[in-house]
């Protein structure tokens, strides 16, 4: 499992794919390189298609990724000038991660990152995807038909793909044929034909905490949607859809098939302004239930067409976008303080904070407590309920918070988290045994890390003002130090 | 035999008194061959042992104790020797 670099420095002649001598062509790498070898290409513009003609294995992937680490790779553009950015001939185990795929111009049949029939145990993250005919596809072949299997999408920009004349045929994510695609922490927009599509051949798969906004760019009045899903298995939560090109167009559509789909999950989702239907569920369908979704703002918000073959639950069709969401008009749906929606949800056996699940995708997370830290009085201990997400955001740095002490205010000078979901005031001056401070937050940093789309994450909204906090510290009544002098005579 | 013991006097607030404890054996405190202990109420922070018995070394610690009776360690021991007194 030997690691190999490409620089725009190197030379494919007299490299050796060694940091300091590295090969210049990131084909020249995956020619060398073998299954479960790492490619590490450093920054610059690539102009070829990269094909990967060694599969990994379980536990040693075949990788092939920019030099760095989640949030901080380094900028990598794989711009062919023909043909596919990626390209998977059926191959298992291989991992592409960080890098810019940019076709361009889209052109018909050039794909940002195309997995081919028989491929499996694949990942893609941290790329961005654009100016294709698609972003990421996976392909199929033969009767009956052969795709991927176990393909996992996450962390990725995918947009502006799609050939303009060819509308609803160009989509963002597209799986013709497989099984468990889970589809994650997405942004998926402007693509001419629908963001997420999985057709007829794919099963039970996974489609969350994705932003999906703006597709079906290419007006048709097909009934395009930022999401499609069919045939069976699926789970589709906590995605965030909005806006849609085709007038005709949809937020999630639930639709077509060699057979109706079935058994199809979607909860927890938010669906703001798309077209004429918010949720599309075709008649003929079966097994299908929505869940405590939000869908607000479109010309039938919910369109269930199959009957009894959909179960609906405590979904909300109705409201005001400005008094459910943060700033929807600019992308923002996470939740506003006083939004209806809050701890009006029905348990569904998932995590929730506060009373009762929220609505829609997001989960405002809620004050727990507060207390004086025992070891320092000048440090103030805020608590929150934080069960959906792991942990608050900023770690350091958290502003909004303020206190006062006998009707003064009293300085903070710190504000970071500790663990997950606590926040450690630092006070100018102590609170003695027995006295009592006030803590207020207002127009604050402090978010959660839900991460959709990879983007955005929910503020925390709940009021909370000259929340009285005493100092209940109970000293240990320590035991009198031992005599001294002690003389005898 | 007599014993007068003397200690610098606590400073904790919530004193309530001491406790010295005599014995055969230097720094054995319960059981044999410990002998006796004595209660000193505070802020006394002297006293005086009889019938102590004569002819050996006994060895002396003191502790102080607060209202909640907790009671410090023993302080750093101190010893004395009466020789046997003939009557007769």
């Amino acid at each position: 499992m030997a690691t190999y670099h490409v620089k725009k420095t190197g030379n494919d002649t007299t490299g050796d794919g060694s940091d300091s001598l590295p090969w210049l062509t990131i084909g020249k790498g995956v020619t060398v390189m073998t299954g479960g070898d790492t490619l590490e290409v450093h920054t610059g513009t690539y102009v070829e298609t990269v094909t990967c003609s060694d599969a990994g294995s379980a536990g040693a992937p075949t990788i092939i990724q920019a030099h760095g680490t989640t949030g901080s790779y380094d900028v990598v553009t794989v711009a062919p000038t023909s043909g596919h950015g990626f390209y998977i001939p059926g191959k298992a185990y291989v991992t592409i991660r960080g890098f810019v795929v940019d076709g361009t111009t889209p052109a018909t049949g050039r794909f940002g990152i195309r997995f081919d029939a028989a491929s499996h145990n694949l990942i893609v993250e941290d790329c961005e995807v654009k100016n294709f005919c698609m972003g990421i596809i996976g392909a199929h072949t033969g009767t009956p038909k052969v795709g991927s299997n176990n393909v996992t999408i996450r962390r990725n920009s995918i947009h502006n793909n799609g050939v303009a004349s060819e509308g609803q045929l160009d989509h963002g994510i597209y799986s013709d044929t497989g099984i468990n695609w889970t589809i994650q922490y997405n942004l998926v927009y402007s693509n001419t034909g629908y963001g997420i599509h999985l057709y007829p051949g794919t099963t039970n798969s996974t489609v969350s905490w994705n932003i999906c906004h703006d597709n079906a760019a290419s007006d048709n009045g097909n009934g395009e949607a930022n999401i499609l899903v069919s045939n069976t298995g699926h789970t589709i939560e906590r995605n965030i859809c909005y806006g849609i090109g085709d007038a005709a167009g949809m937020g999630i559509r639930v639709q077509y098939g060699d057979a109706d789909p079935a058994n199809i999950e979607l909860r927890h989702n938010t669906i703001g302004a798309s077209g004429t239907y918010g949720i599309y569920i075709a008649a003929g369908c079966t097994g299908i239930t929505l869940k405590n979704n939000l869908s607000v703002g479109s010309t039938t918000p919910i369109s269930n067409n199959a009957g009894a073959g959909c179960v609906l639950t405590n979904n909300v069709t109705s409201g005001t976008p400005s008094a459910l969401w943060t700033n929807s008009g600019a992308g923002d749906y996470t939740l506003k303080a006083g939004a209806a929606v809050l701890n009006t949800g029905t348990d569904i056996g998932q995590s929730f904070n506060g009373a009762a699940p929220d609505q829609g995708a997001a989960e405002a997370f809620v004050f727990l407590s507060a207390s004086v830290e025992n070891s320092a009085t000048t440090t103030l201990v805020v608590n929150f309920t934080n069960n959906v997400t792991a942990n608050l955001l900023p770690a350091s740095s958290i502003t909004g918070f303020t206190s006062k002490k006998n009707g003064s205010n009293n300085v903070i000078t710190a504000a970071s988290r500790s663990g997950n979901n606590t926040v450690l005031l630092t006070l100018t001056n102590a609170i003695a045994q027995g006295d009592t401070v006030l803590v207020s937050y207002s127009g604050g940093n402090l978010t959660d890390s839900s991460l959709f789309g990879y983007t955005i994450n929910q503020p925390y909204i709940q009021t909370l003002t000259d929340q009285a906090v005493t100092n209940n510290v109970v000293v240990p009544d320590l035991a009198p130090a031992a005599p001294t002098g002690l003389t005898v005579v | 035999m007599i014993a007068t013991l003397s200690w610098t006097a606590n400073t904790e607030g919530d004193m309530l008194k001491y406790k010295v404890y005599w014995s055969y054996g230097d720094g054995v405190w319960t059981g044999a061959p410990f002998i006796s202990s004595q209660d000193v109420t505070f802020p006394t922070h002297t006293v005086d042992l009889t019938g102590l018995p004569d002819g050996a070394t006994i060895y002396f610690a003191v502790t102080a104790i607060d209202v909640a009776l907790n009671e410090s360690a023993k302080s750093s021991s101190v010893s004395k020797i009466n020789k046997y007194i003939r009557r007769y």
